[in-house]
């Protein structure tokens, strides 16, 4: 399996969760996590293997939309959906990228 | 076993006189001298041979009830109320008159355990080996999962890959070092304790 | 207040607490005050040993206790009962709260500010006409935005408008009185199943052990805490305080009877998320955090004792970064990490279930019998790469890859569990030396007598060594993300061949120094936010006050009448006994009662005086008033009879502008999952909760029948909490060998569960199979008109040890009370049948219909 295809599940989970707004759907975001866990997982076990700073880039890009999306299934108060947005066009530009050929 | 090798007359000459009702009709004190017997002689105080005492506090709840470790050779010998403490005046519940039971519990472990990814099995390591080990480990993962900012640019500074539970059962002074070292050192945010459930 | 303050009340409410068995050495106090003539009341669902020793005992069903407290409240304030003069002038409850403020008994449940989208409140009505008033709470400033909306300085520019007659429809008093009319003994008996007459009795005798002359405490342990309304239940027992002026005086307050031996030190000096050392906000990206001094000002209120904030901040981040720590790099702030969501013990768990925490430490806890919803805890555990356990004996959190639940149920096998496990050994007390603080905020030393065996560490041990290699790692990167570990000060000397930390020089880090010459701190009245004091919790400050001199170590014992104990070890803060205590004396500085006094205003000396540290400036005279022209801020702001200094206007607040998610005032809503529907609104439970409704971690919905009876769960006197140091010390296991569950005699009959019998308990989180002991220490409740059975069970127990059974936890489901986010366990609903589980796995008959 492609690296990014977990990737890919997980947008397509995020894309579910952000339509729900403001209805925060705990089992949607909860298979976002999961889905950005397996693919932070595959970048690390890249990234051990030659580490270079584009693979660090990536795994910084990836490490910001799960705190990003930890932050709206586990709010402190208000639910930030703004930043949940922004994450999500992160998460885009990084698997519409070359990178993954 | 004691052999019986005295005869009978004797033994009951020692009985008469080691017997507390003829010392008392003789005038001894009920309280104290004719309380005597030969066995009561020999007895000697459970803490004569402790060679250290130290206060302590009950490892249990949050009373705080004061506790006077005894040891002898290094190792504790018996555990009790310490009688000056407010809190408890030297009295304890049944766990804390239980401490020592936990310090010498036989279920106690004292060696390093390790259980390599998908063994089947526990082997006991070298005290230093581990530590190597869980250093670079905890490294590797706060490496591999910090963020300096989010996606919309604000700062952070954090991980939430690396966690951190307990503190209850600890000393200030510990608790002080996990916060400042795993939040302050590490940027870790996830340290928890049972002050939450 | 002090634990043996307890012997000095008139009246003793146990509530949300088994004192007797659960805290013995402390309840010695509550049977001294019955001996002294104290009425002693003892409100649960389950008849105990406390029960047996009170002289009052009424039941209520699990998880009702703000409707049995606000009927107290309606009690006191429909006969007048209230202590006028003290709540006058010591509470809000003249004050004045703004127009737009709609109370929830008038909505169906919600107070205004209600956003139904975010489920969650704005506090904009709740304030006092015209003002903004700042919490005293670091939690609630961490989990809100108060800091970011209205006008702070409003505080500083006069005082919030009163009706000290009361009348005004708005003030507090007629709010209260209104909120709580519904709280009739009538009503309190429909929730609750507490008969009327024995409520009454109750109310009766708070409200005459009150007044000048006489005093009356609450108890409470997690009875209280482990509710979706858990902080409320605390409030409204503090609401009852305020208004008969049980607070600050002998005998008076509200106890929490807490379950770990330093569980206030770990709380106080937090291994916390949200917390840094003593009662500072963690910073968040969420708020105007993203520098030391948007932080500062959004943190600082402008009157009242927390104004000296940066003061303590700024000697933190000196004391952690060290000379690194300078004014042009905000002292090292940038290092703190942000918080961007709750990461407390609940959601982690979930988080390391979702694959998102990778690595873990666990020392001295252990969640697979403390924490709910077992079984998923134990799928969390497995996700992550590594686990670092540290414990004296193996415990169930260790082992779960070879001994686990889901092991034993054929769910998985090690060979297919990646997580790489270390367990390393603990040293115990009596093996090294430090600071433990109990539940009444003793601080008290404990020494080292013996090396611990074999490998067996301190936890002190672990983690500087621990910080030594990691330093070392770090020492030549020049990535900023690690400036913050190297920067980190970690000189603590090591003693003896083992390296052993001297946990002294930690105390006296945490007390604080002046920096130029490395000199203690004596009191925290002495740091500076200018950066020449470092200082590792300020509210500790005075604990090693000089070089050789640790107070901690203290054990002078208390001769005098006085009853005190100032000799014996340290109390934070300032070696206090009893806080806000300027509550003891009158308006003009005068003890309320010869037989009740404990600090008063020396005239002669100019100063407050008393058999304890006074809580207050001790120049301040009672009758000193803000200058207001003069927009005064911190101490200045607060007039010489406003007690209550953390708060921001010297108030015991009956009413809470700002500090709480889930309303200005305790309302009864049912438990999460509840035997009914809630006949005092429309919200069923609190709208807030926090609910994490995912695979795994389903709720039952209201008097859902397959789920009919009401399950909590407690401890035991002989085996502590998550069991393992009990359940290996060979007395203890002897005298409480296995687990069990206690069932009515009714219900036993209606389910055909005989004692000693086999039942097995279902939720949909799991079931288990456990042995019946049939009492009547439960009974049976009438609910609103239909018989509700109650039965509990000890947590305590596992698999490790010689006293062993099934684990309750695994039938609770992962929730958060909306302030805390502690979870419920005394309230939710269970199935329960006679017989063991089926053959074929634990898949319960009920849950699977």
């Amino acid at each position: 399996m492609p690296l990014n295809e977990s990737g890919r599940k997980a947008l397509t989970h995020l894309d579910a969760a952000l339509a729900k707004q403001p209805e925060k759907d705990g089992h949607l975001l909860s298979a976002t996590l999961t889905g950005l866990g397996v693919f932070r997982d595959g970048i690390i076990a890249s990234h051990r293997e030659t580490p270079t700073d584009l693979s660090r880039l990536v795994l910084d890009r990836v490490n910001g939309v799960i705190s990003a999306t930890m932050a709206v299934q586990y709010p402190l108060g208000e639910v930030p959906w703004a930043s949940l947005a922004q994450a999500r066009g992160t998460l885009v530009g990084l698997l519409d990228s070359d990178i993954w050929a | 076993m004691k052999k019986i090798s005295t005869p009978p007359g004797k033994r009951l000459g020692d009985f008469l006189r080691d017997w507390s009702i003829p010392r008392q009709l003789a005038g001894e004190s009920l309280r104290d001298k004719a309380a005597e017997s030969e066995t009561s002689r020999a007895l000697r105080p459970r803490l004569e041979q402790a060679d250290k005492v130290g206060t302590s506090v009950c490892p249990f709840c949050a009373v705080g009830c004061g506790q006077l470790i005894y040891a002898k050779d290094g190792k504790p010998i018996h555990v009790e109320g310490d009688p000056r403490s407010p809190v408890n005046q030297g009295t304890l519940c049944p766990k804390g008159a239980g401490t020592l039971g936990m310090l010498l519990s036989p279920k106690r472990i004292s060696e390093v355990l390790h259980r390599a990814p998908y063994a089947t099995e526990w082997k006991s390591v070298p005290l230093d080996w581990a530590m190597d080990r869980i250093a670079t480990l905890t490294k590797q993962t706060r490496d591999e999962t910090f963020v300096e900012a989010m996606p919309d640019g604000r700062t952070v500074n954090h991980t939430l890959g690396v966690g951190s539970l307990g503190g209850a059962t600890m000393d200030n002074e510990e608790n002080y070092l996990i916060k400042k070292l795993f939040g302050g050192g590490l940027g870790m945010v996830s340290i928890e304790n049972q002050a939450r459930i | 207040m002090a634990l043996w303050d307890l012997e000095n009340s008139d009246c003793v409410v146990i509530m949300g607490s088994n004192m007797a068995e659960n805290h013995p050495i402390a309840f010695r106090f509550v049977v001294e005050a019955k001996r002294r003539g104290a009425t002693v009341i003892h409100v649960d669902p389950r008849f105990t040993r406390t029960s047996a020793l009170a002289d009052v005992y009424a039941p209520i069903r699990s998880g009702s206790d703000i409707a049995f407290l606000g009927g107290i409240i309606r009690h006191i304030l429909d006969n007048d009962l209230w202590f006028k003069e003290w709540a006058l002038a010591y509470s809000n409850i003249a004050n004045i709260i703004e127009e737009g403020y709609v109370d929830s008994e008038d909505n169906d449940g919600l107070f205004s500010g209600w956003d139904a989208e975010t489920r969650s409140y704005a506090e904009a009505t709740w304030q006092y006409e015209g003002k903004t008033v700042p919490s005293s709470i670091a939690e609630h400033r961490v989990h809100s935005h108060e800091g970011e909306e209205g006008d702070y300085q409003s505080m500083s520019k006069g005082p919030p408008p009163t009706d000290p007659t009361l009348q005004h429809p708005r003030c507090v008093y007629q709010i209260l009185k209104r909120h709580y009319a519904k709280y009739t003994p009538e009503m309190v008996e429909r929730v609750t199943g507490c008969p009327q007459a024995t409520f009454l009795k109750v109310a009766d005798a708070l409200a005459r052990n009150s007044g000048r002359d006489r005093t009356g405490a609450f108890c409470y342990a997690v009875g209280w805490t482990h509710h979706s309304t858990g902080v409320q239940i605390i409030r409204a027992a503090s609401i009852i305080q305020g208004l008969l002026g049980n607070m600050g005086r002998p005998g008076g307050g509200i106890m929490a009877l807490r379950g770990h031996v330093s569980i206030q030190g770990s709380t106080d000096i937090p291994t916390l998320y949200n917390m840094l050392p003593t009662y500072l906000p963690q910073p968040s990206a969420l708020h105007d955090h993203a520098t030391l001094d948007s932080y500062l000002k959004v943190e600082t209120p402008p009157t009242g004792w927390w104004h000296n904030f940066p003061k303590y901040m700024v000697s933190l981040l000196k004391a952690w970064y060290g000379d690194t720590a300078t004014k042009g790099n905000q002292w090292g702030y940038e290092h703190l990490p942000k918080l961007t969501g709750d990461v407390s013990q609940q959601p982690m768990t979930l988080a390391m279930a979702d694959g998102i925490v990778k690595g873990q430490f666990i020392m001295g806890q252990n969640p697979l019998i403390g924490a709910v919803n077992a079984d998923l805890v134990e799928k969390a555990l497995g996700k992550l790469d590594w686990l670092v356990v540290r414990d004296f004996a193996m415990t169930e959190s260790a082992n779960w890859w070879e001994r686990g639940r889901l092991v034993a149920k054929g769910e998985t096998r090690p060979e297919a569990i990646g997580t790489e496990v270390f367990f390393l050994p603990a040293a115990l007390p009596g093996e090294k030396d430090g600071s433990v603080t109990n539940t009444s905020r003793l601080v008290q030393w404990h020494d080292m007598v013996c090396d611990a065996p074999g490998a067996c560490r301190s936890d002190l041990w672990f983690i500087t060594h621990l910080g030594l290699r990691l330093k070392t790692m770090y020492a030549a990167s020049t990535a900023p993300r690690d400036a913050a570990i190297k920067a980190l000060t970690w000189d603590y000397p090591l003693k003896g061949s083992r390296e052993e930390p001297d946990a002294e020089s930690v105390l006296k880090e945490i007390n604080g120094y002046t920096v130029s010459d490395r000199k203690q701190v004596a009191k925290y009245q002495d740091l500076k936010d200018d950066g020449s004091t470092a200082c590792g919790g300020w509210m500790y400050c005075g604990v090693f006050p000089s070089e050789h001199h640790n107070v901690a170590r203290s054990r002078k014992t208390d001769t005098s009448n006085r009853g005190n104990h100032p000799g014996w070890a340290f109390a934070w803060p300032s070696n206090r006994r009893t806080l806000y205590n300027r509550a003891s004396a009158d308006l003009d500085g005068k003890p309320w009662s010869d037989r009740k006094k404990l600090v008063w205003w020396d005239e002669a000396a100019s100063r407050w005086d008393g058999d304890d540290v006074p809580d207050f400036v001790e120049t301040k005279r009672p009758d000193e008033r803000p200058v207001w022209d003069k927009h005064p801020t911190g101490m200045d702001a607060l007039g010489g009879d406003r007690p209550f200094i953390m708060e921001a206007d010297g108030h015991c607040q009956l009413f809470v502008p700002t500090g709480l998610m889930d309303g200005p005032l305790p309302t009864h809503y049912e438990p999460i999952e509840a035997p009914v529907r809630n006949p005092m609104n429309g919200q069923q439970h609190n709208p807030t909760a926090k609910i994490w409704d995912r695979p795994g971690n389903t709720l039952h919905a209201p008097a859902d029948p397959r789920f009919p009876h009401v399950f909590s769960t407690y401890r035991l006197t002989e085996i502590h909490c998550g069991g393992i140091p009990s359940r290996v010390m060979p007395h203890t296991a002897e005298l409480q060998p296995e687990a069990f569950v206690e069932v009515s005699p009714e219900l036993a009959r209606e389910c055909g569960i005989t004692h000693l019998g086999w039942t097995v308990i279902s939720t949909l989180r799991g079931a288990i199979e456990v042995k019946a002991m049939v009492t009547e220490r439960v009974r049976p409740f009438v609910i609103d008109g239909r018989t509700v059975h109650q039965v509990g069970m000890p947590w305590t127990f596992g698999r490790e040890g010689y006293a062993q059974g099934a684990v309750a936890n695994v039938l609770l489901a992962i929730t958060g009370d909306a302030n805390t986010s502690i979870h419920t366990t005394k309230a939710i609903t269970c199935a329960i049948r006679p017989g063991r589980l089926d053959e074929t796995g634990t898949v319960p008959r009920h849950a699977a219909e």
